[in-house]
């Protein structure tokens, strides 16, 4: 007993034994099914069981595959519409309500973060409803002389709605993490710039943008790891995985609907594979932008 | 004489700036009370809808107000799924992955943090790299783990996976670091066993880092769908995000009840984020705070 208690308490000994419970949980849920996953997309599986290897026939068929090019084409739509929306909005707002140009600043920065209360299936479900053809906003649109749009029903419109339900979501967000990045600007610049007759918008575009430009790289990052991943949304607007010209399939939902829809699911982890290349890419692009921001610093 | 009256005149253009700047103010005021209104809305909406006759949450014309007001949905609701039972599955699950993640997280982020031992940076790397798989990839092979070992349908099933958090290790491990070393060597000279040290000295001093890393985890499971929808099979096993799903699913959507649901499981957290308002800010911008350090 006295020996055992010596032995937990040695120096390198104690360390592991702190691992331990964090390790087995990682190497069992994490480790083992990356690798597991990455066998599975050689290998053709119906259902649960044992598969048989195929090579790279499953990837084969991804890049004949219409319904997963489209997929691709369709995520990245979403994302890169997130982006554009999702940077200069917060931005802009984060500016206005950092100085305090609007009466009753902190009471804006709380509604706009209230939607990040709800959670991603209460959100879809409530523009879901707003979002059908008797909806909340066609009747503004009526109201307003606007024809009315079928905003689930057109493959069109599909992801633009998504991108809709992105902003009311994430908006609070973004600005939180930009009004974080103005604390660390210095107010003597400002200060500098007013004196040497520089406007508003020149402020702006000149000390702002530039010095938030860390904080837009990691915004721009973890929006596009986000974006790739998008999964409730297009599953609560269209439950049936049936969308209007399958507008509404991301990735995600695809690879969800093959493996627990038609439980293809050698094929599905070569899907999943295929995600997993686009966020690692994206990822090192990260890594690249924070050696960018060493150097600003 | 002349200098009295450049004084004047310059007074009188800065009154007009500061006018200038006043009439900015609140026209821009204005444009954020229209822009707020838009954000509330769907808020709104759900109350109001979940408050309305059934029959009026579609309609062709605009009507923001209703006529009249009823619990039916509510009533309706708890008569007809197990709705509290939703609830308290939320709940559970929630606090059994928080805890289990916490403590999984803050032990792990202890040892790379003050530890010497082979295979750490090795370790770290791995840990790092991982947080970058999609969760969507390890879904086969973690359904068929749950299946071989009889866990699926169980609470303990959509639990025990999620746990091993990547972020959380990192997050934690970032945070201790941080901590003086004087204080452990000071308690190791009075002869503190090093699980002492960890209960007496390091759970103490990262209260801070685990209310943070409590409400980033709490939001993750609140939003996560996939996972439990996959791991449960029976209704009364649902967490809300699942009867939500499928209050709103493939067959018979009832859109008044996923109202009236919907707005119940959003007031928890509004209560929560009313009572620890920036500690909920800073716990879900967590992963913005560490990256930037």
């Amino acid at each position: 007993m006295q020996a055992l208690k010596r032995f937990f308490n040695r120096k390198n000994v104690v360390p592991y034994v702190f691992l331990t419970p964090f390790l087995v949980l990682f190497i069992a849920f994490k480790v083992w099914p990356f690798l597991s996953a990455v066998a599975l997309s050689f290998q053709s599986l119906r259902g649960i069981g044992a598969g048989t290897w195929v090579g790279l026939d499953n990837y084969r068929m991804l890049v004949e595959d219409p319904l997963f090019v489209r997929s691709l084409s369709i995520t990245t739509k979403y994302t890169v519409g997130t982006l554009l929306l999702l940077i200069p909005i917060p931005v802009v707002l984060a500016v206005i309500l950092y100085n305090k140009s609007v009466k009753g600043a902190p009471v804006f920065h709380t509604i706009f973060f209230l939607p990040v209360l709800t959670s991603l299936v209460a959100a879809g479900t409530i523009f879901r409803i707003m979002m059908m053809e008797e909806g909340l906003i066609n009747a503004f649109l009526r109201f307003f002389g606007l024809p009315p749009q079928r905003w689930l029903g057109t493959a069109e419109l599909v992801v633009p709605s998504l991108i809709i339900i992105a902003v009311w979501r994430w908006t609070g967000m973004n600005i939180v993490y930009f009004m974080s990045g103005l604390t660390n600007i210095p107010a003597e610049l400002y200060e500098a710039a007013k004196i040497d007759g520089a406007n508003a918008f020149r402020r702006f575009f000149h000390i702002t943008v530039p010095l938030l430009k860390p904080v837009i790289a990691f915004v721009t990052i973890i929006s596009l790891i986000g974006g790739y991943q998008v999964f409730v949304e297009p599953y609560i607007l269209f439950p049936s995985g049936m969308t209007p010209g399958a507008g509404g399939l991301t990735i995600a939902y695809y690879l969800y609907r093959t493996a627990f829809g038609y439980f293809n699911m050698g094929y599905a982890s070569a899907i999943g594979v295929v995600l997993t290349l686009i966020i690692l890419v994206l990822s090192l692009i990260q890594f690249r932008s924070f050696g960018i921001m060493r150097e600003d610093k | 004489m002349k200098q009295l009256k450049r004084r004047s005149k310059l007074e009188i253009r800065q009154r007009k700036e500061k006018q200038k700047v006043m009439l900015g103010k609140i026209l821009l005021t204005l444009l954020f009370v229209v822009l707020a209104a838009i954000f509330l809305l769907p808020f709104y909406w759900m109350v109001i809808g979940s408050l309305r006759p059934p029959r009026e949450i579609f309609s062709t014309s605009l009507n923001l107000i209703p006529t009249t007001v009823t619990l039916e949905s509510y009533v309706e609701l708890f008569a007809t799924r197990p709705y509290a039972l939703w609830y308290f599955n939320s709940l559970i699950m929630l606090a059994g992955y928080a805890l289990l993640a916490l403590f999984t997280c803050a032990l792990a982020g202890f040892a790379l943090a003050k530890y010497e031992f082979r295979g750490r940076n090795f370790l770290f790397v791995v840990i790092l790299c991982s947080q970058m798989i999609p969760f969507h990839l390890m879904l086969i092979p973690l359904f068929k783990i749950l299946v071989s070992y009889r866990m699926i349908d169980t609470y303990w099933g959509v639990i025990i996976p999620l746990a091993a958090h990547p972020f959380g290790t990192f997050f934690m491990r970032q945070y201790i670091v941080g901590l003086s070393n004087d204080i452990f060597e000071a308690a190791r000279i009075d002869g503190t066993s090093e699980y002492q040290l960890f209960r007496l000295i390091v759970l103490p001093l990262i209260k801070p880092a685990i209310g943070t890393l409590a409400i980033f985890f709490g939001m993750e499971f609140w939003n996560n769908l996939l996972w439990p929808m996959i791991v449960l099979r029976s209704v009364e096993k649902f967490p809300l995000a699942v009867g939500i799903a499928n209050l709103v699913g493939q067959h018979h959507p009832q859109y008044h009840l996923a109202m009236a649901a919907s707005f119940l499981s959003v007031i928890p957290v509004l209560i929560i984020f009313l009572f620890f308002r920036n500690r909920f800010i800073s716990g879900l911008a967590a992963g913005g705070m560490v990256m930037e350090k």
